[in-house]
């Protein structure tokens, strides 16, 4: 990396760090370190409820994913604009009225105190260690990519979001949120125009869509039926649709983003702007994706993406057989590139019957290609047994290290780091808020300050965010948990969003109902996971509406005196 | 009621902001449907 690239990376993060905390400055009540003091205004809530769910993986893998699977993964968000809109018109109203700190105080004041815990325990135990994978995921790519230490990387990230985060609490995550989704978004821009610049001069950017077409990377919809398919049309609006409800309105992570608004006109309006923006912004890091593709039909791409992997598998006995993969797969590069010289032609001289042919010979080839790719991940997986080959999170930042101008190099660093800290920085602090409202206070210290309070905070804060660096440092050593942890997440939205529905609705369901509804729907979530391989999307209608379901089940059959006729 | 927190009102009325979120979902996915279409 230049002088240059150091110079952006530090220079930004320092100034949007800084800032955050000179906006967060002042001595800070229960209020104003939890909610922010209520003085955000929809452009800050909309900006930080994105920067929230936008993680580093979100950069570094998306581009990966277009590149290898085309466009499809952008109907993983057709249900949001919906569910902003659900969102909007039910929950927040009932969030604000009731001034609550976290979204699971309102199911007390709904449903009893059971229900209210159950629901953030299985809020903290998701989150708690899912934190700890926001800054693992994109540490073993940076430091495999630009050989910097894990331990190092996973400390810098943690260190500097630990530090403001619990010095600013829940103002500073929403400040420093908000500078950093700006540059993110500035800096997917300027990848994007960088990555169409780089393609060779002869070939216009139609020419670009229609070879990105031809091998399929623009096939955005599946009209599939089939529950296995995990993004089609369907899984993306309706399972979409409840796991961005589950997400956004139970999400203590996202809750707390949208509850620091000055107004719930203003909380709207953010979550509105998501609604609006989400599509287009997660639009525009595939098609970096899909240029890059394009890009590596002119230009030779390594064999293997992930290099570190493929420099360890040439230190073994397989060394032979990758060098001669190597050869065929620049052999086979050669003549996919003459291949789509050919068709860059026939496009410009219009001549159908030559493009059609030439189409075909274009797929002959990729399909040859690939083949060839699929052989080497074999070879490597061979040559050492559990090494990650799964090399499409490496394609991004490979790319930009090794084509992209200094500089630039720099700001897509910080378009990473970026990503990282705010995710973090939100669950962080979502985390502690947690803890201490939905534990500490109601159960432990009933009646302390309000100073005890957000020294308790700031503590829960440090306390979480040094298990997640801990996790994440020792995340290495604990592969099969860290898919746990993966699955974990949409395991339990659907019943957390089906208690939230209930309690939304006017049914005169009670707690002990819905708490074992709860209980068993998430049964069924689990023997759906691991009986059929119904796709994860489809987890959380399932289990939402075998809450809905069972609650109102469990209400009739159970004995009367043990829930009185009138509705909380 | 105490979500009635002074804020300014939105120049549309809500029911038109929830009818621009939900077409602009149905323009998107049509231009997703015509990309797939056009570049197959």
């Amino acid at each position: 990396m230049s002088t240059l690239d150091w110079f952006v990376l530090l220079g930004t993060l320092a100034a949007i760090v800084g800032y955050g905390a000179w906006r967060a400055r002042g001595k800070q009540d229960m209020a104003g370190y939890l909610r922010g003091g209520n003085q955000d205004k929809w452009h800050t809530i909309g900006l930080s409820v994105m920067a929230t769910q936008a993680s580093a993986i979100t950069f570094l893998s998306t581009p990966g994913q277009a590149y290898q699977d085309g466009m499809r993964f952008i109907q993983f968000y057709f249900g949001l604009p919906l569910a902003m809109i659900v969102l909007s018109v039910v929950f927040l109203p009932r969030y604000f009225q009731l001034r609550v700190f976290t979204a699971y105080e309102f199911l007390e004041s709904r449903f009893d105190r059971k229900t209210r815990q159950l629901t953030a325990f299985l809020f903290l135990l998701q989150r708690g260690l899912s934190a700890g994978i926001t800054i693992y995921a994109p540490a073993i790519i940076l430091s495999s990519v630009l050989g910097w230490s894990l331990r190092l990387t996973c400390l810098c990230i943690g260190g500097v979001v630990i530090a403001y985060t619990v010095f600013g609490g829940a103002k500073a995550v929403s400040q420093t949120q908000k500078q950093q989704m700006l540059i993110m978004l500035a800096g997917m821009v300027v990848a994007f125009i960088v990555i169409v610049s780089h393609l060779p001069p002869e070939v216009s950017f139609g020419n670009a869509l229609h070879i990105a077409g031809t091998l399929g990377k623009l096939d955005a919809l599946d009209f599939s039926t089939d529950p296995s398919t995990r993004y089609t049309l369907w899984s993306g609006l309706l399972g979409g649709f409840f796991l961005s409800m589950a997400y956004f309105g139970t999400d203590q992570s996202q809750v707390q983003r949208y509850l620091s608004a000055r107004s719930v006109t203003e909380s709207r309006l953010g979550l509105l702007f998501n609604g609006l923006v989400k599509i287009p912004m997660q639009s525009l890091i595939l098609f970096v994706g899909v240029m890059v593709f394009v890009f590596y039909q002119f230009n030779a791409p390594p064999i293997l993406f992930n290099q570190a992997e493929l420099a360890r598998a040439k230190q073994t006995p397989f060394a032979g057989k990758l060098a001669a993969l190597e050869q065929a797969h620049s052999a086979a590069f050669e003549h996919k590139q003459s291949e789509i010289w050919q068709l860059s032609r026939a496009l410009d001289q219009h001549d159908a019957a030559a493009i059609a042919a030439s189409e075909q010979r274009v797929r002959t080839a990729e399909v040859a290609s690939a083949a060839i790719r699929a052989e080497t991940k074999l070879a490597v997986a061979q040559a050492l047994p559990g090494a990650n080959t799964r090399d499409a999170d490496y394609i991004f930042l490979s790319f930009v290290m090794r084509n992209l101008p200094r500089g630039v190099v720099g700001l897509l660093l910080v378009v990473i780091f970026c990503a990282a800290m705010s995710a973090v920085a939100g669950e962080l602090s979502a985390l502690a808020s947690t803890t201490v409202v939905d534990f500490y206070r109601r159960s432990l210290r009933k009646d302390a300050s309000d100073a005890h309070y957000v020294r308790a905070a700031k503590w829960f804060t440090a306390g979480w965010g040094v298990l997640a660096v801990l996790f994440a440092t020792f995340a290495s050593l604990l592969d099969n948990l860290i898919q746990a942890v993966n699955i974990l997440g949409s395991l339990f939205y659907g019943t957390i969003l089906g208690i939230f529905l209930v309690a939304f609705s006017s049914r005169p369901i009670r707690g002990t109902a819905v708490f074992i509804a709860a209980i068993a729907a998430e049964a069924v979530v689990v023997g759906v996971f691991l009986g059929t391989n119904v796709s994860f999307l489809w987890y959380n209608v399932i289990g939402c509406a075998c809450v809905m379901l069972l609650a109102e089940i469990m209400q009739a059959v159970l004995p009367r005196k043990q829930h009185p006729a009138s509705t909380a | 009621m105490p979500d009635e927190v002074p804020g300014p009102a939105p120049i549309l009325s809500w029911t038109a902001l929830y009818l621009i979120v939900a077409s602009t979902l149905v323009l998107e996915i049509a231009a997703f449907a015509a990309l797939h279409w056009i570049y197959r």
